[in-house]
């Protein structure tokens, strides 16, 4: 019996040091000072994709091979979170300059109905276009892409005509690594912040 | 066709889908050898479909993307369906229902010294809680819910903690010196405290601690972020403890009902030696 508490004792300490030490591992893959954006390297899979870009053409994550890529859900008639998303993200582009060219956005339609690579294509138009890719998919392929980065997303329905979707900004670096994640709520300095990083610039 | 596609699993998991048919399976052909009430066939049934509408249905689309439907199924996980199974004495018709290679193989496992230490009261409460907290850090919590292999692992250890420490409160003991009626109450009245600060400190933050679900969507449009941490705090502060106070119930009845029996039996005795 006094052994049995002893080897207790022990695993308990055991447990506890490994909990702690995970954290503590957990923080410094989150919160190296560099960084400004929540880290989720490894945590979340690499850039994978078959979809219609907004020229028509089929396009796959290897066309954007080589690019910083910033990724995110959205539908042209959204009332005004995507369009602020995309204007944000015009303002940033724009404070990058040159280095923007390294840069490649990549706007998810969910809404495969409305959307069509025209729709999409004259979209842009009011953004960055010369940076920015419109992809759509069928709802399998938009559910599949949704579920992998934990994103919410509800299609349009017979009971609602709104559609759930994540407003989050999936940012993976040029070998298409998930990277780090952005919301709204982030200052355009931090997104630039860890923009600059990705791509190695001073 | 509404009701078909909410008991698709939202995310298949083969390891998941495969245990839920291999004790089942077990279950079944176990009720056939040896004679098994139906309390505790519906018992066992209704703790099944309850972890198994929690894994393995569209269920956990709505986990994953709003916190206090991510509460409720841990509180179904952890608390709930463990209850249930464990309450259904589940272990004679799944060893009776096991192939006898398996059989031998269950009772050296049950036997080994490793399970004497894990099924130590003092491991199995303080993991119990550990647990909980553990994933509700906010930082653990933010990977947890973004990264499948993590969110798997935190799930089966909610239902594998949670038969353990179920099955030290409620279940019959089947090996070691079972733990008594006081040790029972004692381990379940360990975990209620805790339980009620995490709740009460997540139901009253005044920041939003877990920016995980605004980030990537809430499943109920019109729940605010605030709304949706304090029904998550509520769920475990009360839902928590609720669970030990209804065990506590449970092992009271029991003890009382023992005595009474015993009483009865001594004053039949009495009664024969008088006559």
């Amino acid at each position: 019996m006094r052994v049995s508490i002893k080897i207790s004792a022990a695993i308990l300490l055991i447990v506890f040091a490994l909990g702690a030490g995970s954290l503590v591992w957990m923080r410094n893959s989150i919160g190296a000072n560099i960084w400004q954006l929540a880290s989720v390297r490894s945590h979340l899979p690499d850039l994978h994709f078959h979809m219609t870009d907004d020229n028509g053409k089929i396009v796959t994550q290897n066309d954007f091979h080589g690019d910083v890529v910033l990724l995110f859900f959205g539908f042209t008639s959204c009332p005004d979170e995507c369009p602020a998303t995309l204007m944000r993200l015009t303002a940033v582009l724009k404070q990058l300059g040159k280095d923007a060219n390294k840069i490649r956005v990549l706007f998810v339609s969910v809404d495969p109905t409305i959307d069509t690579p025209k729709v999409l294509h004259d979209y842009l138009k009011n953004f960055d276009p010369g940076h920015m890719t419109g992809l759509i998919g069928t709802n399998r392929q938009i559910d599949t892409m949704a579920k992998n980065y934990r994103a919410a997303y509800e299609p349009r329905s017979s009971e609602s005509n709104d559609i759930v979707h994540s407003n989050a900004i999936y940012i993976f670096d040029a070998n298409g690594h998930a990277e780090r994640i952005a919301t709204p709520s982030d200052s355009d300095e931090k997104v630039l912040n860890d923009l600059k990083q990705l791509m190695d610039v001073p | 066709m509404n009701a078909i596609h909410a008991l698709v699993p939202w995310e298949p998991s083969f390891v998941l889908a495969f245990t839920a048919i291999a004790i089942l399976t077990l279950y079944v052909r176990g009720c056939q050898h040896i004679p098994v009430a139906l309390w505790q066939k519906i018992l066992f049934g209704l703790g099944f479909a309850v972890l198994y509408a929690a894994t393995l249905t569209q269920f956990d689309y709505y986990a994953e993307h709003e916190f206090f439907m991510h509460r409720l199924q841990h509180t179904l996980l952890h608390h709930i369906g463990p209850i249930l199974i464990i309450l259904s004495e589940p272990a004679a018709p799944l060893t009776a229902g096991s192939p006898r290679r398996l059989r031998i193989y269950l009772r050296k496992v049950s036997h080994a010294r490793v399970m004497r230490i894990l099924m130590n009261p003092a491991v199995v409460t303080s993991l119990f809680v550990g647990l909980i907290y553990f994933w509700l850090i906010p930082d653990v919590h933010f990977i947890a819910m973004l990264d499948w292999r993590l969110y798997r692992i935190m799930n089966w250890g909610m239902i594998l903690n949670g038969l353990m420490f179920w099955g030290l409160a409620l279940g019959p003991s089947y090996r070691l010196p079972p733990l008594s009626t006081g040790g029972r109450i004692a381990i379940m009245l360990t975990v209620l405290p805790p339980q009620i600060i995490i709740g009460a400190v997540i139901f009253y933050a005044s920041q939003d601690l877990y920016p995980l679900y605004t980030l990537c969507g809430r499943a109920f449009g019109g729940v605010s972020a605030m709304a949706d941490q304090q029904i998550g705090g509520l769920i475990l502060w009360i839902m928590g403890s609720m669970m030990s106070v209804v065990g506590i119930l449970i092992v009271a009845f029991r003890e009382l009902h023992n005595l009474s029996q015993r009483s009865s039996k001594t004053s039949v005795l009495l009664l024969e030696y008088r006559a």
